[in-house]
C-alpha cells in the first residue's frame, strides 16, 4: 500500500464519529486533549463554590452558617477537587492535545488509552462530586493521613478503604 | 499585649523562637533586597537600549548560580544548626515532661516527680530548657507553642521530644498544628512558665 493511501487509512478508522456521537466514542487525541481541558474547567468552577463556602463560614468569628463536620468536608472536597480534578487533569490535557502535535506524530502511542484515562476520570471524579451531594463526602483533609483518615478518623466508609 | 500577639511566632518569648523570628527578619529582609535588586536589573535591562556590555559568566555564573547558592547554602546552614538546637535536645538535666495527644485534648505528665498529670494546661519553670515528649494515642496531632517553640507532630506511637523554653513566667497558648477531625477548632492548651519557687510548689501538688 502506497503511504498516501495508508495514511488516509488510519486517518479515517481512527478519526472522531460525526455528530452528537463523537465526545462518547472518540479515541482521538485531539478531541480528548480538549475534553480533558473542558472537564477539568467544569471541576475548577466546583472547586471555586467550595472556596465561597469556606469564605463565607469564616468570614466572620463562631459563624453559625455550617457545622464543624461539614466544614471538614467542605475544605476536603475543595483541595481534592483543585489538586486532582483540576489542577493535574488540566496539564495532563494540555498535554495529550498537544505532545503528538509537537512530536509531529499521529496520535498518543495508545489512543484508546486516552479515552479510558478521560472516562476514568469523568466517572471517579463524579462519584466524589455525588458523594458531597449526599453529604459523605472525604472529610479529613486533602493529604489524607491516616489514621485520621483510616478506620480510626473514619468508622465505616473511608476515603482510604475503596 | 493584646490577645492578637497571643499565637504570634514573630513576638517570641524563649530563646528558640527568637533565634527563629531573627532568622525570619533576615530572610525579610534579604528577600527584600533582592527583589529590589532584580526590579532595579529589569529596569535598566529596558533602558540600555540592547548594547550587550555583559558576560555569560557574570549573568549565568555569578548572578545565576554562585549567587543563589551562596544565599540558599548559608540559609541552610544557619536553619540546620538552629534546628538542632532544639530538635536534639543535649542530655543535661533539662526536665522532661510528657506531652500525650488525643482527639481533643492534651494530657500532660511530669515524670520521676510523683506530680499528678494534668489536662490541657502544661506547666513548666521559667528560665530553663524544658524537653517536651510528644505523642499520640489516636491521630496525628501537632505541638505548637509559637511563642515558645517551632511545632512538632505528634505521632501514635512514636515519641518525638521537642526542646522549649519561656524567659519570664506567663502563660502562652498552644494549638494542634494538624487537622485532627471535627473538634479540631477547639483543640487548644495552654503552657504556663512558673518561677522557681511555683515550679517546686507546683510539683508538690499545687494547682497549676
Amino acid at each position: 500500500m502506497k503511504t498516501l493511501a495508508r495514511h488516509r487509512e488510519l486517518t479515517r478508522i481512527w478519526s472522531s464519529d460525526p455528530g452528537w456521537r463523537k465526545p462518547f466514542t472518540s479515541v482521538n487525541h485531539t478531541d480528548l486533549g480538549r475534553m480533558f481541558m473542558l472537564t477539568a474547567v467544569f471541576f475548577f468552577a466546583v472547586g471555586g463554590v467550595l472556596a465561597m463556602l469556606i469564605r463565607s463560614q469564616i468570614a466572620t468569628s463562631g459563624s453559625a452558617f455550617v457545622d464543624a463536620p461539614l466544614y471538614a468536608q467542605f475544605f476536603t472536597m475543595h483541595g481534592t477537587v483543585m489538586m486532582f480534578l483540576f489542577a493535574i487533569p488540566l496539564i495532563e490535557g494540555l498535554a495529550v492535545y498537544m505532545l503528538p502535535k509537537l512530536l509531529g506524530t499521529r496520535d498518543l502511542a495508545f489512543p484508546r488509552l486516552t479515552a479510558f484515562g478521560y472516562w476514568c476520570y469523568v466517572f471517579g471524579g463524579t462519584m466524589l462530586l455525588f458523594s458531597m451531594v449526599a453529604g459523605i463526602a472525604p472529610d479529613s483533609g486533602w493529604f489524607m493521613y491516616p489514621p485520621l483518615a483510616s478506620t480510626l478518623g473514619n468508622p465505616g466508609s473511608t476515603p482510604t478503604s475503596g | 499585649m493584646g490577645c492578637e500577639e497571643r499565637l504570634s511566632a514573630v513576638h517570641p518569648a524563649g530563646p528558640f523562637t527568637a533565634a527563629i523570628a531573627e532568622l525570619w527578619w533576615v530572610m525579610l529582609a534579604g528577600a527584600t533586597l533582592i527583589f529590589l535588586f532584580v526590579m532595579a536589573l529589569l529596569a535598566v535591562s529596558f533602558r540600555a537600549g540592547g548594547t550587550g556590555r555583559t558576560t555569560l559568566g557574570l549573568w549565568v555564573g555569578g548572578l545565576g548560580l554562585a549567587f543563589p547558592l551562596t544565599v540558599l547554602a548559608a540559609l541552610l546552614i544557619w536553619g540546620l544548626v538552629l534546628g538542632e538546637r532544639y530538635l536534639v535536645p543535649a542530655d543535661d538535666g533539662a526536665p522532661l515532661v510528657e506531652a500525650e495527644a488525643r482527639q481533643w485534648a492534651w494530657t500532660f505528665r511530669y515524670p520521676g516527680t510523683g506530680r499528678a498529670e494534668t489536662e490541657n494546661i502544661l506547666v513548666i519553670p521559667a528560665g530553663r530548657p524544658v524537653d517536651v515528649a510528644i505523642t499520640s494515642v489516636d491521630v496525628i496531632h501537632s505541638f505548637w507553642v509559637p511563642r515558645l517553640a517551632g511545632k512538632l507532630d505528634a505521632i501514635p506511637g512514636h515519641r518525638n521530644v521537642l526542646r522549649i523554653e519561656a524567659f519570664e513566667p506567663g502563660d502562652f497558648a498552644g494549638v494542634g498544628a494538624e487537622f485532627s477531625g471535627a473538634g479540631y477548632a477547639d483543640f487548644r492548651f495552654t503552657v504556663r512558665a512558673v518561677d522557681a519557687a511555683g515550679w517546686d510548689a507546683f510539683l508538690a501538688g499545687g494547682s497549676p
